[in-house]
């Protein structure tokens, strides 16, 4: 599994909160490879760093069709918030639009043309289901511990109107 | 003692709820809570809870706490007036053993006119009815609920001599349906269907 996520950054994190970084994201989540989806703020940088070397979501499309082309078969699973939820079937969307690359480029380096007419062309050829849709057939029966939760939630929802009325 | 008297704006009746949440460790509201007092409540989502509550109106809260990062969502309307004893024909149907304040059995606070009282029993009777539905044996969907709840109404206004020509009651008083998934999200989940199982 590669996963792109953002790297440690002590200015944001200083606002924002901790993050785990790609170190601590590789041990959670047992990731084989990691790499950064964005920048690191630029006081975060030690003067000789380039800015560039910070972020790797260039290479995502590279990246991606190294993917498909080692697994040629069985469906990919990608969601697009471009989409309307009303062009979405349940398992099929339509052909991905070309915002996808630009909207997983946070580093705000639009990848070229090219690299997102490849990803494209990998992309079309496959079966392109929703991920977004499979997560939420499981959130919709809730386990017993969410009825707990829920229960819990609600009945502090109704105490508190009752102690406004009575 | 009630917290809601006439003459406090509406955003005070808000914060008194999310006051009380907050002491049970909620860390926030579900949403933008409505609070419509008279005339106000027939718009569906009116939240800008700036007007003195009046004696003698109906008042409708929308509101919903978070906790263990779940939403919850309830509304209930009550009649605000001064005194606030002789509820015992309304207490008795409150506090018959069994019933929980979360399913909408709720001392209402202040005595109502009779029309109030008529209309609150027969919300009070079909949501108590759509609630014995909710169950997996029964196996219905959201339209098989919602339909119900608009056959049930209906005919409980009906009785009170309001006649609804076909599709005038959703349309005029009933357009928000029955009612919605809950889960981490406020509407959960999105792609939900309302005529699945």
């Amino acid at each position: 599994m590669t996963l792109f996520c953002r790297p440690k950054d002590a200015y944001e994190e200083l606002w924002n909160g901790a993050r785990t970084g790609l170190d601590g994201v590789m041990e959670v989540f047992g990731a084989d490879e990691v790499r950064p989806n964005s920048f690191v703020t630029p006081t975060s940088l030690k003067a000789h760093e380039p800015r560039t070397q910070a972020c790797d979501s260039a290479k995502f499309g590279h990246r991606l069709q190294q993917i498909l082309s080692h697994n040629s078969r069985g469906p990919v699973y990608i969601d697009l918030p471009s989409h309307s939820l009303s062009t979405f079937s349940r398992t099929r969307p339509r052909s991905p639009s070309r915002s996808f690359l630009s909207y997983l480029s946070l580093a705000g380096k639009d990848p070229g043309r090219d690299e997102v007419d490849e990803v494209m062309k990998a992309l079309e050829k496959r079966d392109v289901r929703s991920a977004e849709k499979e997560v939420e057939r499981l959130r919709l029966i809730k386990s017993e511990a969410e009825v707990k939760v829920m229960r819990r939630a609600a009945d502090i929802s109704a105490d508190a109107h009752a102690k406004v009325r009575d | 003692m009630r917290f809601a008297r006439p003459g406090l704006p509406e955003s005070s009746l808000v914060a008194h709820f999310s006051y009380h949440t907050s002491l049970s460790g909620s860390p926030r509201l579900a949403y933008v809570p409505v609070c419509a007092s008279g005339a106000q409540a027939l718009t569906i989502h009116y939240v800008e809870n700036n007007r003195q509550v009046k004696e003698g109106e109906m008042v409708l809260i929308d509101a919903g706490c978070e906790w263990g990062g779940y939403a919850s969502d309830i509304t209930r309307a009550s009649a605000l007036r001064k005194a606030f004893d002789s509820l015992r024909g309304l207490r008795k149907l409150a506090d018959s053993p069994g019933t929980s304040r979360r399913t909408g059995t709720f001392p209402a606070s202040g005595t109502f006119t009779t029309p109030q009282a008529h209309l609150y029993e027969a919300v009070l009777r079909v949501v108590r009815a759509c609630t014995k539905r909710c169950t997996s044996s029964t196996s219905w969907t959201f339209e098989d609920l919602h339909r119900y709840s608009v056959d049930l109404t209906r005919t409980e206004l009906r009785d009170l001599g309001f006649e609804m020509r076909a599709g005038e009651l959703e349309r005029v008083l009933y357009p928000h349906f029955v009612g919605h998934p809950i889960g981490v999200d406020l509407h959960d989940t999105r792609s939900y269907g309302r005529d699945e199982r």
